[in-house]
Order: C-alpha cells, then sequence, then structure tokens
C-alpha cells in the first residue's frame, strides 16, 4: 500500500474516532493530547480500530508504546 | 429511535468504541463501579449490566472456589431493583472459562455448577419481573468463537475481556433486545411461491417435478417450510405473493405429499400476473392490518428491488443466496421473535380467519344490525390479574389505529394504575359465533378530582373492527364512572399517523366542548357542577342496541 493510501485510510478511521474534531489533511505530527478527545482511553479505541481497518493486530507492548501517528505508520509499513 | 441506556459492567468496556456506534445513546458507569451501580442507578431508563464471571474469580488463586454467596448478592440486588425499575433491565451473562477439556470430562466444574445455580435463579427472576430480561451471552459469543470474541490482550492492557468482534457482538446483542422490547414485532409473512416454498416451477416442471422432500435441495425447502410452520404456531399470519396459475399452486398444497404447509395454513392469497406490491396492498387490505407490520420473502432479487423502492414500509428480508440456509435464515429472524409469547398469539391464526369470514358475510348481509344481532356477540369485562397482564401490556404497546391517545403503558405501570381504586381499568373479552376473539381490549380512567375522572386509554385491537363493540366498551366505561360517583368524564385525541378513525370517536358518542382535542362528557343529565366550558347534553351513544 502506498503511503498515500496508508495516510488516507487512516484519516477516514480518526474522523471514526474522534467525529467532533476536523481532522486536517496533513495528519503526520498528530499525537495523543493534540486535541482534546485523544486521551489514553480514545487511544484505545483508535489502536483497535486501526486494527480493524488494516487487518493487523499489536502486540501489548505496541498497544501501550504507539502513541502517535508516526508510530501507527512506521509499525503498519513494517507489517505490510 | 433507542431510548438512552446505560451500561455497566464487572470488567472495563471502552466508551465511545466504534462497537457502540448504532446504539446511539450509550452512557457508561465508571469502570469498578457495576455493583453500587446495580443497586444506586436510576429507575427510569433501561440498564444493561454485564457479567464475566472470570471478573468474580480469583484468577491468582485459581484453587480458590468462588462462594456463591457473591453471586447470590447480586441476585438479591437485582431483585430489589426490579421491585421498582419502570424500564427494562437487561442482564448478560457469560461464564466462559477456558477450561482443559478432558479435565471436565469425568466431572462438573465449579464454574458449570455455579453457572446451573445461578442462571436458575435468573429465569425465577425473568418470570417473575416482566421487565427483567437474562441474556447467556456465551450463547451469541460462541456463534463467532470464544477466541474470536474474547481477547487476553485487551484485558491485560486495558481490563476489557473482549477483543473487537467481542465488543461487537456485545453491542449488536443489546440492540437487538432493545430494538424488540420498544418496536412491535411483525404479524405477516408473505411468501413467493416458485423457488421459494420449493425447488422448480410448478407451471413447467408440473407438481411430480419439484424439488421438494428429496435429499440436497428438496429437504432444505422442507425445513424452511417447517421453519414457517414454526412461526405460524407462534401467532405468524401467512399469506401467498406468486406470480402464478392460482390452480397450479393450490394443486401442490392438496397433491404434494411432502409439503408440510396446508391451504388452511394460508389466510390470504394473491396468485395471479399482477406486480407484487400491488398484491401486498390488496393483501393488508384483505387482513386490515399495516403493511409495516409485514415481511415479505421472496428468491428472486429482482421483485425484492421492486416491492422495497414501492412500499418501502414492508420488510423485505434479504434471502440468503443458498437454500440450505434458508431455514435457520428464517427460524432466527429477529422480525418475529417476541420477548413475551401471550395465548393469544398462539390462537392468532384462527382470530384472523374467523375475521376474514365476518368481513365477508357482513359484505353480503344487508341489513347491519340484524347481521350483528345473530352473530351472538358477547362482551365480558375483565379486571386486570396477573394472568392476563401481559396481555393488556402488548394490547397497550401495539394498538396503533383504535387508540385515542396511544400512551405506551408497560405491565408494571397497568399494575401500579389498576391498583388504585380511584382509577378504573379493565379490559374486555369477546366471542361471538366465529369463536372466541380473546381480550381485545382496554380501558383506564384515572381520578382527577372527586367529581371528574380522565379517560387516559381507550384502545380496541382492529381485528374486532366492524362489531361496534366500541359503543358497548364506552357505555360501561360510562356506567362505572357514575358508579363512582363521578360527574364528568374527559376524554382527549391525541393524533397520530394511524389513528385517524378515533377521531371522532367522542364526539359521536356524546362528549361535546372541543378545547384542544379534549372533549367533556356530563354523566348526569341535570349535572349542576359548574364548569365554564360545560354544556348540558343527553348522552346518546349508537350501536348499543347490538349489545341488548
Amino acid at each position: 500500500m502506498s503511503i498515500n493510501n496508508l495516510e488516507k485510510k487512516i484519516i477516514i478511521v480518526l474522523k471514526k474516532i474522534f467525529p467532533r474534531t476536523k481532522i486536517k489533511k496533513n495528519i503526520k505530527d498528530l499525537s495523543i493530547n493534540s486535541f482534546k478527545d485523544w486521551d489514553s482511553l480514545a487511544n484505545f479505541n483508535l489502536l483497535l480500530e486501526i486494527e480493524k481497518e488494516f487487518g493487523t493486530r499489536f502486540t501489548t507492548e505496541q498497544m501501550s508504546e504507539i502513541k502517535s501517528i508516526k508510530q501507527i505508520i512506521k509499525v503498519l509499513k513494517k507489517k505490510s | 429511535m433507542l431510548e438512552k441506556i446505560k451500561i455497566t459492567c464487572t470488567s472495563f468496556l471502552p466508551p465511545n468504541n466504534s462497537a457502540w456506534i448504532e446504539l446511539n445513546k450509550v452512557k457508561f458507569s465508571d469502570f469498578g463501579d457495576w455493583y453500587n451501580f446495580l443497586r444506586n442507578s436510576v429507575y427510569n431508563e433501561p440498564i444493561v449490566f454485564v457479567l464475566f464471571i472470570e471478573d468474580l474469580i480469583y484468577l491468582n488463586n485459581l484453587n480458590q472456589k468462588l462462594d456463591f454467596q457473591k453471586l447470590s448478592n447480586i441476585i438479591s440486588s437485582l431483585e430489589n431493583r426490579l421491585k421498582f425499575a419502570k424500564k427494562p433491565t437487561i442482564f448478560f451473562s457469560s461464564f466462559w472459562i477456558n477450561e482443559n477439556l478432558c479435565r471436565s470430562i469425568k466431572q462438573e466444574t465449579h464454574v458449570e455448577k455455579l453457572k446451573k445455580k445461578f442462571y436458575s435463579y435468573l429465569s425465577k427472576l425473568s418470570k417473575k419481573f416482566p421487565l427483567f430480561f437474562f441474556v447467556d451471552i456465551d450463547k451469541e459469543f460462541s456463534k463467532f468463537g470464544f477466541s474470536n470474541t474474547f481477547d487476553k490482550r485487551n484485558w491485560y492492557f486495558a481490563r476489557c475481556r473482549l477483543s473487537n468482534t467481542g465488543l461487537k457482538v456485545l453491542s449488536d446483542t443489546i440492540k437487538t433486545v432493545l430494538k424488540n422490547h420498544f418496536t412491535p414485532a411483525k404479524k405477516v409473512l408473505v411468501l413467493d411461491c416458485d423457488n421459494t416454498l420449493w425447488g422448480g416451477v410448478v407451471g413447467e416442471d408440473g407438481v411430480k417435478g419439484l424439488k421438494l422432500g428429496q435429499d440436497g435441495d428438496g429437504k432444505a425447502y422442507q425445513d424452511f417450510q417447517r421453519a414457517i410452520k414454526f412461526h405460524q404456531k407462534n401467532g405468524i399470519i401467512l399469506a401467498l405473493n406468486s406470480k402464478n396459475n392460482d390452480r397450479d399452486v393450490w394443486k401442490v398444497f392438496l397433491n404434494h405429499r411432502e409439503m408440510i404447509l396446508k391451504k388452511k395454513d394460508i389466510i390470504s392469497s394473491k396468485i395471479n400476473w399482477n406486480e407484487k406490491f400491488d398484491n401486498l396492498i390488496a393483501i393488508s387490505k384483505e387482513l386490515d392490518l399495516n403493511l409495516d407490520s409485514f415481511v415479505f420473502w421472496d428468491d428472486n432479487p429482482i421483485e425484492r428491488e421492486k416491492v422495497k423502492k414501492n412500499l418501502p414500509q414492508v420488510d423485505v428480508i434479504d434471502v440468503a443466496d443458498e437454500v440450505n440456509q434458508w431455514a435457520d435464515q428464517l427460524y432466527t429472524l429477529d422480525q418475529f421473535a417476541k420477548l413475551v409469547v401471550t395465548k393469544e398469539d398462539l390462537r392468532k391464526t384462527n382470530q384472523y380467519k374467523s375475521r376474514a369470514k365476518f368481513l365477508k358475510a357482513i359484505n353480503i348481509s344487508k341489513n347491519e344490525i340484524d347481521y350483528l344481532k345473530s352473530i351472538k356477540l358477547k362482551p365480558k369485562i375483565l379486571k386486570i390479574d396477573k394472568y392476563n397482564l401481559s396481555r393488556a401490556e402488548q394490547l397497550c404497546m401495539k394498538t396503533n389505529q383504535f387508540n385515542l391517545r396511544t400512551t405506551r403503558y408497560k405491565a408494571n405501570e397497568i399494575q401500579h394504575l389498576s391498583k388504585n381504586m380511584q382509577n378504573i381499568v379493565f379490559l374486555t373479552n369477546l366471542e361471538d359465533i366465529y369463536g372466541n376473539h380473546g381480550i381485545i381490549s382496554l380501558v383506564i380512567v384515572k381520578k382527577i378530582d372527586n367529581e371528574i375522572a380522565f379517560l387516559d386509554s381507550f384502545l380496541m385491537s382492529c381485528r374486532i373492527l366492524g362489531r361496534h363493540l366500541e359503543s358497548w366498551i364506552i357505555n360501561e366505561t360510562i356506567k362505572k364512572c357514575k358508579q363512582r360517583g363521578y360527574k364528568i368524564l374527559i376524554s382527549e385525541y391525541i393524533p397520530t399517523q394511524k389513528n385517524l378513525m378515533v377521531k371522532n370517536f367522542t364526539s359521536k358518542n356524546g362528549f361535546t366542548n372541543n378545547i384542544n382535542n379534549k372533549k367533556i362528557l356530563n354523566l348526569f343529565k341535570k349535572n349542576k357542577k359548574n364548569i365554564t366550558f360545560a354544556e348540558l347534553k343527553k348522552v346518546k351513544i349508537p350501536y348499543l342496541d347490538v349489545y341488548k
């Protein structure tokens, strides 16, 4: 999957998890606490949704480490 | 569409997870607060309680057995709650524990024993309290597999027992139960014939050439008919809607030995070359039932699309591609699943048959009054008791057309109203030469003050319409009001999309002075009670003669 497509898919997931927040096109710098709704609970929901969308599974360790879009992209790229 | 609900769970359920999207208004209690929540939560909103037995078992000490006391505490808290709850309490319970197969072959495990005992208590509660629903959620999880629905990583990371799939299964199950509770079940199943009730086309293959009863799809069609029969026995009305020659279809019903369905099971049939949606409208008129209580089953996707497009209120089933799936699909269909089945439901087919006969006869007969006298109408008043309470609730929830105010009361509310001796609450049962129609009406009159009463509910099932029974019932209501010493009865008409037929009902029966859809009736001719908008008028009730 090209980086572009990957990001597009992540944007869809972000919009689903954060319906009250405006998600801009450039998401690379977003991370936990970037906006009010993205707290640790939302982070959990976000990772579960990413798993569902990309048909992948994070380890327990990754669940606690991944806290930004950059990290998500990095792990997803490694897996594909 | 769904009401606001509160969810609490023995472990963590992540709020705002995408699994809950379809449950539009959910609130979660704080994690760890489940026991307090169960005891103290408010009584006027639906609550969902989710129990995972693993949460109550000390995992760090597997040898230590769980004392039943903990579970019986839950039961007594629940019982306390249910005495006051005005909205449903839904209890989901999972006793799944990953046991070693061989260790549990020769002896029942501790958890199995607990489960049996606990579930038998819960079943008792569920019988005692109409608003309590107990769901063994493991049945749903097992359809997807426990290894897919539970997730140890989520447990260790976030104290959440379930996986993405598990959360979705839980959410869907909650939705199904609530939806079933709050929306009326469907009443009619309309079926196509060729390639639906049997394989093949009777007009081309002949009765003997049909696939029905033979190994393979023949057996599948037969099981599909058994599933239809199952619903019919539980009160669903069957109708046929087929592009076919009338004679050919009935030939199959009469002559094919493997047919499970018989001609007498079919209450209405439109077998012709008309459009199926036109036929559906005709069936709806014939049965005098609204199309939104119809479910349509047809193997042909083009016919299904046409019906969907032209009659969006009909529930068109997306039939599985393979016939071997049909029996299961129909048997498990949510649309026909009722949380509570009453005696009335089980008699439905006969009642609608006699209704159809009645409608035919009244069309032939010239003098309506003479005809009605000849069918020996025998109405009977019944007080609310524990045997007819669920029927009273059902009438209150499902009656749309002949219903003055369409106030939806739950069983416990009706019970509460009827216990107050100042109110007048009664049911009516009707029998005539066409059969016993069962309990078909509910009336609730509430006290306003010592002299004024309010006609809070006046409703009648539409299947006995045309007999002017409403005249008899309003007369009985008035009699009862007089006995209690009331001087004035106030009625109100609250318009809905479906109850236009009762708009003028009270004014036809002597109620006058229309003010904001409210009308008053003076129960005594010489009424000295001073109401500014009151006007003395003689009470005249049409059609009462029929019941003399």
